[in-house]
């Protein structure tokens, strides 16, 4: 079993990911509305990957990140953005933090769980 | 100073350079000199003392007869003497006298005549060279003779008796006085008045024999052989050398050891021509003479028998030859010449010795010199040594010490003297070079020895004859680098003369710097001169001294002289100068003169020869200056400016122009200096930035800019000012005095003076605040739509897919066509929101394009293959003509891929199902490359074809089929090929259908670097 947190502080896209996700039955799915729940429920769940939103009020995605690779115990753990910020030089500046992709919105759900599965493989 | 000349050496003379050979040759010469010296004196003295013996030695012989002779002579006088006084001849002459009384009367020979002749007899018995004995009256007759015969004596009868006063030596007696004798000359004897047979030389001797009385009474003579008496004393001298009896006469005897006493010679009757020394005696006065010949030496003796008769006498000459006495000088000469010769051999056996014992020790050293390598004083010398060698040895290598120090000194001078240096033979060979040679012409030293000269001066091809013709001349040729390339050097050329050969020393200076700088020079002063024709520039030069000025000609086209015409340009300048700008002028230069400024510059006019004004701009300038800096010479340039000045005019009637234009205009406008003050603003300005004019102008245009919103300007500004560009345009926050902002778009141009120098900026600043609201709005807007739509688009989109997914078998057909109808909806919805802001972005040039060399047939076929479910749910098929080969373009991918989707999703909406759409890609002939989507649709109508790219463009509803979308698409999709460097067009026909095609170049790396 792979452990995937989706963190995304809009309920509905949290929703459909998760579900989407869990159609691989190969992964065991957990969610976070916010950076700083996600920060608390990834050192207790120490996924094996973190999909992580950008706009989120409060601690936004790069934030998130930043605090994740300052984590002696999450900073091995990949990270993926997924956002609808796609234009080359916003997906060149997430990938230059150290993510291992950035997933674009929307994201079809019915191909998220085979993009997952490569990352997996990837990260 | 006179230079010493060694002579080419043949090789005796070589022989003759040795030392050794020297020391043994001088020793012989020496040797041989002394013993030839020696000898010679020797030779001379020994010379001497023999011929003095000889001397003595002849007149001894010579004497010795003479007094042999003298005592013959006087024997002869003193038996006649004796006889004379015999007691019978008084009786016989009484007896002839007296009882006859007849005068020439014999005696008879009865008594006193036989003891007379007995008397006579034993006389001659002991004088063997008496051949008569005989008494004579003094008539002559003879009274008692005997006579020598060959076996004894003959006492002659009377009557054989006779008379002989015919004979001459009686009458020469007759006249004798007392005491004198008559010795007669040398006859043959006469009896009866006729010569003997036997022709003997007689000799007489005649004693006078007074009477009492005193007359003559009778005579006795006696005659005696003269051969006889001589060979007597010959005989008894016995003279081993040829020996001459010689009277006064020029009779002579001669004798010599060989032969004897010859006969005699009487004169008037010589058997042969008598010798010379006979004939050379007769005019001899004195009585001892020596008589040196040719060949002999002679020793003359005159003996005077008769004293009586002084011119008589009887000269004895013994003679020899000068062999005779010199032989023991020549057999002594001998000897000493076999002794030098001995000696001259010794000489030589020690004088080798000597010498090769002495010059060993400077064999060996000169062995040692030269066998030192390099520039090394040999250790080995005998400076040790006591003697001279020791001195020289020791002086050798102090020397040597002081040259090698003298020759490091000179080396160390020519490798570092700046100057080439080359030593040549005559024949123009290398024999040593410096190091700055190799600098020079690019050899290193080793490649240059060796060589001919001509391999650095090509053009000394007779070499000798170039060198002698330079020899002791500078002069500037041109050499020939390694590289090829010419090399002008200063050249001079001495010869050294070192004896067997000469050497030739070349100084050589690289002056290709100074001959291209003053081919330059030159140059550059040409380009003056014509630069100063071309420009019509006037150049005067005045000496203040005398007030006198020259000027060229081009001074005097200006003012319209004849160029060739003699004026005084002082004169015409006071004449012609505008009376407002003399007094201008005039300070100007004074201000020059006095130093207060480095040069005087006026513009002024001058009256033009036609009468017209020009202007003229004149820069003059002080060059030479005197004691108490007073000037002396003002020299400087005029030029006709009338035309700057009418130009200067207009242009200040333009600026007013501006100046007005831009009081007036609606838009804010200014100008402002080159470092940016305001130093013209209007009205607009003014009310945009809140200022009123005045304010302003004290400003800079920093003060009123918000300095972040200007960074990037700095590059555009140089550019404009270097005249790159005209004008340029920029975006900019200014800070209003209210503290408010407002932006401005921005447009700078500059303005440049007569000379094109960049005088001022004009700005003109259009109010865009407004404009730049509503973009802000409008991209809130965008951000806004992006995220609020899409956020809730996607959790649709998302739930209805997951739905389709999980009900896909709990649901029937009905609600499972609903479920994809609002998935379907859904994706069309999305696809608008991404095509609306695909369009905003676009239109505000947003978009980013992230281009790389794509391989165009790769992405067809992905595109293809990833967008099949598309058309298959069309209906159509897609068939792809791609060529087998690769063809490379500069493009974003993802954007063209979208292009292309765009274009193949446009075609499938528009065929009907079955139909087939063919994709393609092509090789153009101009390097390019096109994609063709080519369907087979109703084609375009010619009344939609002016808006097809246009903003939510859709074909009329007439279609048949449902062409659902936004009408973005080829918007989109031209935008995205034009801003990728590619073109998009179409070809259509009603009914039939319709191929997109875009042309893209073929990338190459130029063009990506382009």
């Amino acid at each position: 079993m792979a452990r995937i947190l989706y963190i995304d502080d809009d309920n509905d896209i949290r929703e459909i990911a998760v579900m989407a996700l869990e159609l691989n039955e190969l992964f065991e799915v957990r969610s976070a509305a916010s950076g700083a729940s996600g920060l608390e429920i990834a050192r207790e769940y120490t996924p094996d990957l973190i999909l992580l939103d950008v706009m989120m009020p409060g601690l936004d995605g790069p934030a998130t990140y930043r605090l994740v690779k300052l984590d002696p115990a999450l900073q091995q753990t990949p990270v993926a953005f997924i956002t609808a910020r796609t234009q080359t030089h916003q997906v060149a500046e997430l990938m230059g933090m150290g993510a291992c992709s950035v997933i674009p919105k929307p994201f079809d759900p019915m191909a998220l769980a085979g993009q997952v599965e490569s990352l997996l493989l990837q990260c | 100073m006179a230079r010493r000349v060694i002579p080419r050496i043949w090789p005796g003379r070589q022989l003759f350079y040795s030392l050794k050979n020297r020391i043994i040759l001088l020793t012989l010469g020496a040797v041989f000199v002394t013993a030839v010296l020696i000898a010679g004196s020797f030779y001379v003295r020994i010379s001497q003392l023999a011929r003095d013996a000889a001397v003595t030695e002849l007149a001894g012989e010579t004497r010795l007869l003479a007094q042999s002779f003298k005592t013959a002579f006087s024997q002869m006088k003193h038996d006649g003497q004796v006889l004379a006084s015999t007691p019978q001849i008084p009786r016989i002459i009484r007896a002839y006298q007296g009882p006859y009384g007849r005068p020439g009367q014999v005696a008879p020979h009865d008594t006193w005549g036989p003891q007379l002749s007995s008397i006579f007899q034993s006389v001659m018995q002991r004088r063997a060279h008496y051949t008569q004995m005989r008494l004579l009256g003094a008539d002559g007759q003879e009274l008692v003779r005997v006579n020598r015969t060959e076996d004894g004596f003959e006492f002659v009868p009377a009557g054989a008796l006779q008379n002989k006063s015919a004979e001459p030596y009686v009458r020469e007696s007759i006249g004798l006085q007392p005491g004198q004798i008559y010795f007669s000359e040398v006859t043959y004897n006469r009896e009866h008045g006729q010569v003997e047979e036997t022709h003997t030389p007689t000799i007489r001797v005649v004693i006078p024999i007074f009477s009492d009385t005193g007359p003559l009474s009778a005579l006795l003579v006696i005659n005696a052989n003269y051969a006889h008496l001589l060979q007597q004393q010959f005989d008894t001298i016995a003279p081993d050398k040829q020996t001459f009896l010689v009277n006064n006469l020029g009779d002579y005897v001669q004798s010599t050891a060989e032969t004897g006493m010859q006969p005699f010679e009487m004169r008037g009757n010589y058997s042969a021509p008598p010798p010379a020394i006979v004939t050379k005696v007769q005019a001899i006065e004195e009585n001892d003479t020596l008589l040196v010949g040719e060949d002999q030496i002679a020793y003359f003796v005159r003996l005077n028998l008769d004293a009586s008769d002084p011119r008589s006498y009887l000269g004895i000459i013994v003679q020899m030859s000068k062999d005779e006495f010199r032989a023991p000088a020549q057999q002594t000469l001998m000897l000493s010449l076999l002794l030098g010769i001995f000696f001259l051999a010794v000489s030589l056996v020690i004088s080798f010795h000597l010498a090769r014992r002495f010059m060993r020790p400077l064999l060996e050293m000169t062995q040692k010199i030269e066998a030192a390598k390099g520039h090394t004083v040999p250790n080995n010398l005998p400076i040790d040594r006591h003697d001279e060698i020791g001195a020289l040895a020791r002086a050798f290598k102090a020397r040597a010490h002081a040259l090698l120090d003298s020759e490091a000194q000179a080396r160390a001078i020519l490798e570092n003297m700046f100057d080439g240096l080359v030593t040549l033979d005559r024949n123009g060979v290398i024999q040593n070079c410096n190091a700055s040679c190799a600098r020079i012409f690019g050899y290193p030293e080793h490649e240059l020895l060796g060589k001919g000269i001509h391999c650095l001066f090509p053009d000394f091809a007779q070499q000798g004859v170039a060198l002698q013709a330079s020899l002791n001349k500078t002069q500037r040729i041109t050499a020939r680098h390694k590289d090829g390339r010419d090399v002008t050097v200063e050249f001079s050329v001495g010869c050294v003369d070192l004896g067997r050969r000469s050497l030739y020393s070349c100084i050589m200076r690289d002056v290709s710097e100074q001959h291209r700088m003053r081919i330059a020079l030159e140059t550059l002063e040409e380009r003056w001169a014509l630069a100063l024709d071309a420009a019509q520039i006037g150049v005067f030069d005045v000496d203040l001294q005398t007030q006198k000025t020259i000027v060229s000609d081009i001074w005097c086209q200006i003012l319209g002289l004849p160029a060739d015409a003699e004026v005084d340009a002082q004169e015409e300048w006071e004449k012609r100068i505008h009376p407002d700008d003399r007094d201008l002028v005039l300070a100007a230069n004074q201000a020059c003169f006095e130093g207060r400024a480095q040069s005087a510059v006026t513009e002024h006019r001058l009256r033009h020869n036609d009468g017209r004004w020009i202007w003229l701009r004149t820069f003059g300038r002080v060059t030479k200056w005197g004691e108490n800096s007073a000037p002396l010479r003002f020299v400087g340039v005029q030029m006709d400016i009338s035309g700057l000045k009418m130009a200067e005019a207009a242009l200040k009637a333009s600026e007013e122009r501006l100046r007005m234009a831009i009081d007036n205009a609606p838009i804010a406008m200014a100008l402002l200096d080159l470092e940016g003050n305001w130093i013209k603003v209007n009205e607009a300005i003014c009310l945009l930035l809140g200022y009123d004019q005045n304010e302003l102008l004290r400003l800079n245009s920093k003060d009123v800019t918000v300095q972040k919103s200007v960074e990037n300007n700095v590059s555009q500004m140089q550019r404009l000012v270097q005249g790159e560009i005209d004008t340029y345009e920029e975006e900019k926050c200014y800070l209003r005095k209210d503290g408010s902002s407002v932006w401005g778009r921005v447009s700078v141009s500059v303005a440049r003076d007569t000379e094109g120098q960049p005088a001022y900026f004009i700005k003109q600043i259009l109010d865009i605040s407004q404009q730049r609201e509503t973009e802000r709005l409008q991209s809130e807007f965008i951000s806004t739509v992006n995220h609020e739509l899409r956020t809730p688009l996607t959790s649709i989109q998302g739930s209805l897919a997951i739905l389709q997914a999980k009900l896909a078998e709990k649901i029937d057909d009905k609600e499972m066509r609903l479920l994809a109808n609002s998935h379907e909806s859904c994706q069309r919805l999305s696809r608008l929101v991404n095509d609306i802001l695909d369009v905003q972005q676009i239109r505000q040039g947003k978009i980013e394009y992230n281009f790389a060399a794509i391989d165009v047939c790769q992405l067809v076929e992905d595109v293809v293959e990833s967008h099949r479910p598309m058309t298959d749910k069309f209906g159509v098929e897609i068939e792809t003509v791609l060529p087998n080969k690769a063809l490379p373009l500069w493009v974003d991918p993802d954007r063209l891929t979208q292009a292309v989707i765009n274009v193949v999703s446009n075609a499938a909406k528009f065929s009907e199902r079955g139909d087939k759409i063919i994709l393609s890609v092509s090789e153009r002939a101009n390097n390019s490359v096109r994609i063709a989507v080519k369907d087979f649709g109703p084609g375009i109508s010619e009344a939609f074809r002016s808006r097809l790219f246009s903003q939510f463009a859709q074909a009329d509803g007439s279609s048949k089929r449902n062409t659902e979308g936004s009408g973005l698409g080829l918007n989109i999709t031209k935008s995205l090929v034009e801003e990728m460097g590619g073109q998009i067009d179409y070809e259509t026909e009603e009914g039939k259908g319709t191929t997109f095609f875009f042309d893209f170049p073929i990338f190459t790396l130029e063009r990506k670097s382009a």
